[in-house]
């Protein structure tokens, strides 16, 4: 059951992430190659353009919507979710808008905030 | 024991019916709303027709049975459960002992304002994936009557006529596509036969509007645009072609000076927050506009920010009064704005007659003889640097209304004190995603003000102090001398209007981030209020929101309060 809330939490997450092609500077491609702080830099970027507007700034939730902090399934979760959305939840499918890399470097921003 | 208990609940829920099937249809009959009575909204004190009660939008009720003598005896005279747990930013509408209520973008109920008796419910239809292009949640702040329709501002940017008395649809008009991130979440204006739309969107990077469609057909009338087009006036003030996708959403409801002919419209955020990629003024973002009610043309415009990098984007409404200052009256304008400052213009022809701080304001200060912004170094956001500044990007004011009493000439702000530190950061538009181009993180939780100020001398009376920002519930003040506000608490709180002392309060089911209304059925008033948290300062708000906010529970309830001796 918790499990389940993670995971709608992890698609919300997702979902505001919105889509890597809109962001400046480097691009996921790059971002696929790099290193992994240079991935959650890059993931970052994704976030705020995606996610900030329902999973708060730098991840930290309002209340009303999960923590992606918190998120406890692991990367293929998080990256199912964000994918395909939550049926019946304000978390939307973002396949239209992010690859399946870019959800990945979101998941690595997700997982460095939540170790600070 | 479980089946004995099933049986229980099956006999009251039959019951129930039973009961429902007795009691009698509501005797409430819907009276057309006219121009004349829509125009006289002040000395209607029984209902309430307009989103701001009147077209000054100064949520006065002069209804004064309710007072500060009584109102510790107020009691809740029923609970209504709208069956949702999205958030609830809603001012109800009342005519003639109906009140209608928008449920998020659910629902639209009628129901009897005095039983609380469904009459009908319209179900709004929005696209599955609706959720994608929205900033903050699937909101709305009301619907408007005119004549025997109700209008209703559908998320996925569209305009729907009910009729009033049975709740069916009898047209709809797309207004924009919302897959470009066009929404609509406020309250139409009804005035002249005419309904008027502003879009939401400005994080979405659009190209805000100001639109007016025949009340009858629909039919479009006229089309404003508040970034100007190449060859416009304005169109200068946004360099490196940045103003195709300059945002300037108008996204609450207008006022109206029915003698000037004019609509007053705030002005969001210029798109992206990222100044440094659209240098200049961008006009007409983060401005008020007057707009001419017959054919939609600019009169005046004054911006309150320009260049905006703080997303102080002057939405708020334009609340309208005359005010006497060194022995004149003034047509007075007065927005409570987003960066902290109370403003007062002429709204004849948008001169600039004062400012006042009402809130902590570390960003610099207002030139008193231009009212131009004046910003300190290292107070504003640049790509790759942040910058912490006060207020947040909710403002000293979010989009929470203004009451002003003409018995007190006293408006009432609900405030914000909250800092942020903002970093912008290079983005690029993409249609249907966010175009921000900035991050930011709140300083400390936030915390909130009932602010009391005199307009007479343009000073701060008092301040009535929340351990939450007064984000989003509107203020009400009434010729009882009392204002009522709701909290993100959940409490529904009432202050004298002269002194800001507490006078009551009631915990409600919820967080409440909508506005308060009173109004008289078969001669006794009521104060009504929704309640339901969500909205945007859960979403966008962070480190800013109190720990115990962050316990309140969602769910959408009507709740209708009576003086019992």
């Amino acid at each position: 059951m918790l499990k389940r809330v993670f995971l709608g939490l992890a698609v919300v997450a997702a979902a505001i992430s919105g889509t890597g092609y809109a962001m400046g500077g480097k691009r996921s491609d790059d971002a696929a190659a790099a290193d992994p702080a240079q991935r959650a830099e890059a993931g970052g970027r994704l976030y705020n353009q995606s996610c900030y507007k329902c999973h708060g700034p730098r991840a930290v939730s309002g209340g009303t919507v999960p923590d992606l902090r918190m998120f406890g399934g692991g990367e293929a979760e998080f990256v199912s979710t964000a994918l395909n959305g939550r049926p019946d939840t304000i978390m939307p499918a973002w396949k239209e808008f992010l690859t399946e890399d870019e959800i990945k470097q979101i998941y690595a921003y997700v997982r460095s905030q939540a170790q600070q | 024991m479980g089946a004995r208990k099933f049986t229980g609940l099956g006999i009251l829920a039959v019951t129930t019916a039973l009961l429902g099937v007795a009691t009698p249809a509501s005797a409430r009959e819907w009276s057309s709303v006219t121009d004349e009575r829509l125009l006289n909204a002040g000395k209607d004190a029984d209902n309430w027709l307009v989103y701001g009660r009147t077209y000054n939008s100064n949520r006065f009720s002069p209804l004064k049975q309710i007072n500060a003598g009584n109102v510790g005896k107020l009691v809740p005279k029923y609970a209504y459960s709208l069956g949702t747990l999205e958030g609830q930013q809603v001012t109800p509408t009342v005519n003639n002992g109906i009140m209608i209520v928008a449920v998020s973008q659910e629902y639209v109920d009628a129901v009897d304002a005095k039983t609380c008796e469904r009459l009908w419910r319209y179900t709004i239809k929005l696209p599955k994936d609706i959720a994608q292009y929205a900033c903050c949640g699937l909101v709305t702040k009301g619907v408007a009557v005119y004549e025997d329709k109700v209008y209703v501002a559908a998320l996925d940017a569209r305009l729907i006529a009910l009729d009033a008395r049975s709740g069916k649809q009898l047209w709809e008009k797309k207004v924009e596509d919302y897959k470009s991130g066009y929404t609509l979440t406020m309250a139409p204006l009804v005035a002249k036969g005419k309904v008027l739309l502003g879009v939401a969107g400005g994080e979405f990077g659009i190209r805000g509007f100001i639109q007016a469609f025949d009340a009858k057909s629909g039919d479009a009338l006229w089309k404003t645009y508040t970034v100007p087009g190449p060859g416009e006036p304005g169109y200068d003030t946004w360099g490196n072609d940045s103003a195709k996708y300059g945002g300037a959403a108008s996204w609450l409801t207008a006022s109206y000076d029915p003698e000037l002919n004019m609509s007053y419209w705030g002005t969001g955020n210029p798109a992206p927050w990222a100044h440094s990629m659209r240098p200049g003024d961008n006009l007409y973002s983060s401005s008020m506009l007057a707009l001419d009610m017959d054919t939609g043309k600019i009169k005046w415009h004054f911006q309150f920010v320009p260049n905006d990098g703080w997303d102080y984007d002057s939405m708020s409404e334009a609340v309208l009064m005359d005010v006497q200052r060194n022995g004149k009256t003034i047509k007075a304008l007065v927005q409570a704005n987003k960066n902290g400052h109370m403003y007062t213009l002429d709204r004849t022809n948008g001169k600039f007659i004062s400012s006042l701080p009402f809130v902590n304001v570390d960003w610099g200060t207002v030139d008193q003889a231009t009212g131009k912004m004046v910003v300190k170094p290292g107070k504003k956001p640049e790509m790759g640097k942040a910058a912490e500044f006060c207020p947040s990007y909710f403002g000293g004011k979010d989009w929470a209304h203004v009451s002003y009493s003409p018995q007190t000439k006293i408006a009432y702000i609900p405030s914000i004190e909250m800092c942020v530190s903002l970093k912008d950061e290079e983005t690029s538009y993409k249609r249907g995603s966010m175009y921000l181009g900035a991050n930011g993180e709140m300083v400390a939780p936030g915390k909130g003000h009932l602010t009391a100020v005199d307009l007479t001398t343009n000073k701060v009376l008092w301040n009535w102090n929340n351990d939450s920002p007064l984000q989003s519930s509107s203020a009400l003040s009434t010729g009882g001398d009392v204002v009522f506000v709701g909290t993100l608490e959940g409490k529904l709180v009432a202050v004298d209007g002269k002194s800001g002392k507490k006078l009551w309060d009631f915990q409600t089911n919820s967080g409440i981030v909508g506005g308060p209304i009173t109004y008289a059925v078969d001669g006794k008033q009521y104060v009504a209020v929704v309640s339901g948290y969500g909205g945007a300062f859960p979403l966008w708000a962070g480190k800013g929101v109190p720990e115990h906010i962050k316990k309140v529970n969602r769910g959408g309830t009507l709740w209708v309060f009576e003086v019992r001796e």
